[in-house]
């Protein structure tokens, strides 16, 4: 219920957005782009994540469709205002968002990847020596035979 | 493997910037209308000016679902990489150097002015994980800017410039993979057939004979299953992501591990009879048993639990992670070591070959050549894979002959192993004069007992060995069956003679053993 109110205050302040700069005829891709995504942008995100448990904040099953609905945010802001995307002024804003929200969340995790070398490295040494154990048995027990030693 | 799936159909989109304005407002319209617009569509749009900015052709991959997969790999990617930013030490080295970004898809460090390079990501089915993106710092702090454009920009021009080439390619290996384990599954069949029936043939040797073609065949059957898995195309399955593909993800390396380490008993057994356990009449084939089917077993279960745990994509289908080396080292150690074994059996041999000078002991080098052969080529693929060149033609090449050596294996194995046999041609032949004479009983006048004759001319190692066996152990039989009349019943007795005199002790009339026993050879 929370984010759908969000998303619908997300949508009007968006087509006001449209309305305003169309009427801007200068290209902006200063201040003018800053101020915009802190007011609109940010705000809903800031609105959004308040709504959320703070200890979830760090949970990205949670907030995966909050980043992404500000990344789109931004894109369509940096549309409207014919800016590039994405620029410093954007680096900028996401380096300000997680040093306030997810500043304490963990480097990996959500993309594929492989696991850290000190893990990694036992899986596969693990095996290696098992298997050189395990020829050196059969070629001791081979040797065993009827009455052979 | 090397084959990347996605048989999407690449179609080139090319849009102008004021068209992206029109449409970027047209979508904004909609959402104040409070129409449904689908996630994908705004990822569209972010995808599309991003590759349009770039003005290389524009091509867009399957909408419907492969994006939806896409955007949460580069939300990720975006988080972590902010994450990244801020976490980061400042950098301390003095000059200038360009900030650390996010470009969109990839993350950037600090950079000297120069050249940074990263592998291309691997959110699109035309995205080639292979090839390299480039950005370039200025000398004056400041990264590339695209001159038409004037934005700053990236070059992933190389992750899809020769994408059509490279999957017409990997079509082609997949057909080659697919004719290769279909006559390797056919030829070990009839191996199998001919190695059971003939009860003449049956020995340790040919029972871990047995068992390695059995195990070539499972590992083609269960290849074919996960190439057409992979290659085919089947998002809905990979999309379900059912167990059952996992389960075939895992069976795969079982068998896959199983082959080698069959291949590494028949290497064991031959070190054990001629070097190690010379007076043994019989091995125990328990232990090689357990080798070849029961260990396997463990590198499977550890690679299954370090992917669920660690990498758990969708039916575990990539290949670009190094959890495959669980699967890989052990069969890099067991061929090893396998080769060692070999070795040390040629210069055990040609240490013998110098003292005792005896004539037969050139076949049994011979004997096991055929061997000493086969182990090195059915592991080239994982010897020279470090060696694996970088340009595009000449790893097309090398893929090319790797996918042949490996997925013809299993056929190779039947010529050398079977059909190029001695004693397996001596037995079909012996067969087929049986049903000829019980067929044509009028023309046994023509029937010719040359059994022995037909392998005079083949010049296969255990085929001359045979001839040396056969010729060493029954001297009276082969004169009488050559000075006296023709005859069908003579020949059957004479064949009874035979299989009786094989059969003495249980041990096989092959080279190996019987060079070796010390009957025959003065001394070891």
């Amino acid at each position: 219920m929370a984010p759908l109110t969000g998303s619908a205050a997300h949508k009007q302040t968006l087509l006001w957005l449209i309305i305003a700069s169309q009427c801007v005829s200068a290209l902006a891709c200063g201040p003018e782009y800053e101020n915009a995504i802190e007011e609109i942008c940010l705000a809903i995100f800031r609105q959004d994540m308040q709504e959320l448990d703070q200890r979830r904040w760090c949970s990205w099953e949670d907030t995966v469709e909050l980043y992404g609905a500000l990344t789109n945010c931004t894109f369509l802001v940096a549309s409207t205002m014919d800016c590039f995307w994405p620029n410093r002024l954007v680096d900028e804003f996401f380096i300000r968002v997680h040093r306030h929200y997810f500043h304490d969340c963990s480097l990996s995790g959500r993309l594929l990847r492989d696991p850290p070398n000190r893990i990694l490295g036992p899986f596969i040494v693990v095996p290696i020596l098992v298997t050189l154990l395990m020829t050196a048995l059969v070629v001791w027990r081979s040797k065993r035979s009827e009455g052979i030693v | 493997m090397g084959i990347f799936g996605g048989k999407d159909s690449l179609t080139a989109l090319s849009k102008k910037r004021d068209m992206w304005r029109t449409l970027t407002l047209s979508l904004l319209v909609a959402l104040a209308l409070g129409t449904e617009m689908s996630q994908s569509q705004d990822v569209g749009s972010l995808v599309a000016v991003e590759k349009a900015e770039e003005e290389q052709q524009q091509n867009f991959s399957n909408i419907s679902t492969g994006l939806g997969n896409a955007r949460r790999q580069i939300l990720a990617a975006q988080f972590e990489c902010y994450l990244k930013i801020i976490r980061d030490p400042p950098q301390t080295e003095e000059g200038t150097y360009c900030n650390r970004t996010w470009d969109g898809w990839l993350c950037w460090g600090d950079s000297a002015p120069g050249t940074v390079m990263q592998m291309c990501p691997e959110y699109f089915h035309d995205f080639d994980p292979a090839e390299k993106v480039t950005k370039v710092c200025n000398p004056d702090g400041q990264w590339f800017h695209h001159p038409e454009s004037n934005r700053v920009w990236s070059n992933y021009t190389q992750c899809q410039a020769y994408t059509a080439d490279k999957l017409k390619f990997a079509i082609s290996l997949y057909y080659l993979a697919m004719v290769g384990h279909g006559l390797s599954i056919a030829s070990l069949i009839i191996c199998l057939i001919i190695f059971s029936y003939f009860k003449s043939l049956s020995c340790q040797r040919i029972s871990l004979h047995k068992n390695m073609f059995l195990s070539f065949i499972l590992n083609s059957i269960v290849t074919i299953m996960w190439l057409w898995l992979n290659v085919s195309n089947n998002q809905a399955i990979i999309a379900r992501n059912p167990v059952s593909c996992k389960i075939l993800a895992v069976l795969t390396q079982y068998t896959s591990t199983s082959n080698y380490f069959w291949m590494l008993c028949e290497g064991i057994y031959l070190h054990t009879l001629i070097i190690v356990a010379v007076f043994v009449g019989e091995q125990q084939l328990f232990w090689y048993y357990i080798l070849g089917w029961g260990f396997p077993v463990v590198p499977a279960i550890i690679y299954a639990v370090a992917r669920g745990l660690f990498f758990n994509d969708k039916c575990w289908i990539s290949s670009h992670t190094h959890l495959l080396y669980i699967i890989h080292g052990p069969i890099q150690a067991a061929l090893l070591v396998n080769f060692f074994f070999l070795l040390n059996i040629v210069r055990v041999l040609i240490t013998k070959l110098k003292e005792t000078h005896c004539a037969e002991t050139t076949a049994y080098m011979k004997a096991v050549r055929a061997t000493l052969i086969l182990i090195p080529l059915l592991g080239v693929q994982y010897i020279i894979l470090p060696w694996r060149p970088e340009g595009r033609i000449s790893r097309a090449i090398y893929d090319f002959f790797i996918n042949i050596f490996s997925h013809f294996q299993g056929f190779l194995v039947a010529i050398i192993f079977c059909f190029c046999n001695g004693e397996a041609q001596t037995a079909l032949q012996r067969k087929w004069v049986q049903l000829k004479c019980a067929w044509g009983k009028a023309s046994w006048g023509e029937t010719p007992i040359t059994n022995n004759h037909f392998n005079y001319h083949t010049n296969s190692s255990i085929t001359e060995t045979s001839r040396a066996t056969i010729s060493l152990e029954q001297p009276a039989a082969a004169a009488v069956v050559f000075e006296q009349k023709e005859n069908c019943n003579f020949l059957s007795l004479v064949q009874q003679k035979a299989n009786g005199q094989e059969k003495k002790g249980g041990t096989c009339t092959n080279g190996e053993v019987d060079m070796l026993s010390p009957r025959e050879t003065t001394d070891i």
